[in-house]
């Protein structure tokens, strides 16, 4: 017995030290906003990851304003072990993963390339040279610096990798600078076959052009009705496949014109719905179904049973008792 | 303060783990039922752990279940994914099937194994409740994940099955009549 208890504890020795270090995500955790490590919930222990070899280039707008949208575009590049999906890239404020969301030096992301608003988002089919795009708004005037990060997966470790600063002047607002309100927030996602018209605040704009296209192709214009007075409405068109679609507002008025973000909009299908009525109630009928069916058959098994024991003794007393015996 | 998805990440470990042990040891029964791995001496553990381990998964299970419609935020969206919808009808199928393996224990006491036709039932529910409680958590792995150790069977994960309410309350009824019944069986003995 002792040694089958050596034998035992030895393979469970065996089986917790054949158990992989690793502790990542291969599914990956969806996006969302998330501080750099993701605070450890999604590569584990962060002193297991090896060096991603990608690298990673942030590039801007050369001139943004306070409270006014520009495009980060994070380009990557050396992805050598781009296989592993998906890939998760970051837009961060500093490294300390603590606090180092971009909303947390005051930036508000407007849109990210999978039409949502987080800093963390995750990409499947990536190649080299792919960039990818936030939209965010700038806060008031200074300086900032920006980090973008990767984690991937790859011969069985959680890779990481992280790009040089990147520094950003945010400049005072000239005057009669046409511009979108700082209110403005763009629509990010829509479901398939959604109509969308959206007002356009803007200042200082006299005229607006609005472009779309759809996966960096060729540019078209939409509808804008409306006027300076009264506010403009922008109407796009309606996609009837998940897709993602880009817009972009030329603004023109008395300063120089100036040309909006892309802003990304993603289609989606038709969301779920469905009565909750009806799947709490189905819930709990099934609940109550197979309680009560597991029940019965025990003990109408056991009534029957106990019948058959007590016909038998039946039996087995008339026969003795015709026999003259006593029971 | 410890949020829903932490906590539910907490509950389901527990109920995962001790279903599972259970389902083992129903499986080990079932097996026993036909005289195959059968041993006297574990036949007794076995019928013990299954149901103290099945008890305190139902303990656990309710927890589970209110912090994964939490932190799915059921309350505010509704159900958004197909996924959720079969996760709680398939959690509650569990608690059901796991309400009455421990209630018949209960009431038939140890006797349950004397007999071949109860037995095999008593091990065939012990081991659904646990089918369906892993697969619940198999559904959660896709939905959170987007992939599950059950993937290799290619389940119908999107497919919803919601019956029309006039047959669940069929089935709610039912289910009341199946409990009227087996207590006055019960009682009448």
């Amino acid at each position: 017995m002792s040694t089958m208890r050596v034998k035992a504890a030895l393979i469970l020795c065996l089986l917790l030290l054949s158990t992989n270090l690793g502790a990542a995500e291969p599914g990956g955790v969806g996006d969302g906003i998330y501080d750099m490590q993701c605070g450890g919930a999604c590569h584990g222990d962060s002193d297991q990851n090896a060096t991603s070899s990608a690298s990673l280039i942030i590039t801007t707008e050369s001139t943004i304003y306070a409270g006014q949208a520009t495009t980060f575009t994070l380009q990557v590049d050396q992805l050598t072990n781009s296989p592993y999906v998906p890939i998760g890239l970051f837009l961060l404020s500093d490294t300390t993963g603590y606090r180092d969301t971009p909303q947390d030096i005051g930036w508000q992301i407007l849109s990210d390339s999978n039409g949502a608003v987080n800093n963390y988002i995750e990409m499947t089919g990536l190649v080299d040279g792919d960039t990818i795009d936030w939209v965010l708004r700038a806060p008031e005037v200074g300086n900032y610096t920006f980090f973008a990060s990767i984690h991937h997966g790859g011969y069985d470790v959680p890779h990481f990798g992280i790009s040089q600063a990147y520094n950003v002047e945010v400049l005072q607002i000239p005057d009669n600078l046409p511009r979108l309100s700082s209110q403005f927030v763009p629509i990010v996602a829509r479901e398939v076959g959604e109509q969308t018209n959206f007002q356009l605040t803007t200042e200082d704009a006299d005229t607006v052009v609005v472009e779309w296209r759809i996966d960096g192709g060729v540019a078209n214009q939409a509808i804008v009705t409306g006027d300076a007075v009264n506010g403009f409405v922008v109407e796009l068109p309606t996609a009837n496949q998940p897709s993602t679609m880009q817009w972009r507002a030329l603004l023109g008025g008395e300063g120089p014109q100036q040309t909006t973000p892309w802003f990304t909009l993603v289609t989606n299908e038709q969301s779920f719905s469905i009565d909750a009525t009806a799947v709490y109630l189905q819930a709990i009928s099934v609940l109550i179904f197979f309680a009560g069916l597991t029940v019965l058959l025990q003990t109408r098994n056991r009534t029957t049973t106990q019948n058959e024991e007590e016909k038998s003794y039946d039996l087995i007393a008339s026969t003795v008792s015709e026999e003259g015996g006593v029971l | 303060m410890v949020s829903a998805a932490t906590f539910h990440v907490v509950t389901t470990e527990l109920v995962v783990g001790t279903f599972a042990l259970a389902g083992l040891c129903f499986a080990f029964k079932l097996l026993s039922t036909f005289n195959i791995l059968s041993n006297s001496k574990v036949d007794g553990a076995l019928d013990n752990i299954a149901h103290g381990a099945l008890l305190f998964g139902l303990l656990s299970l309710p927890f589970a279940i209110l912090s994964g419609v939490n932190s799915a935020g059921v309350g505010e969206s509704g159900f958004i994914s197909a996924l959720l919808v079969n996760k709680l009808w398939l959690s509650f199928a569990g608690l059901g099937l796991a309400i009455g393996v421990l209630v018949s224990r209960w009431k038939v006491g140890n006797d349950i194994w004397n007999e071949t036709k109860s037995s095999i039932i008593q091990s065939t529910f012990g081991m659904a409740a646990c089918g369906a409680i892993l697969l619940t958590a198999s559904v959660g792995g896709k939905f959170a994940r987007g992939e599950s150790l059950l993937d290799i069977l290619h389940l119908p994960y999107d497919l919803v099955l919601l019956m029309p309410i006039w047959l669940s309350i069929i089935l709610l009824i039912s289910g009341l009549a199946n409990f009227a019944i087996a207590i006055r069986a019960n009682s009448s003995q």
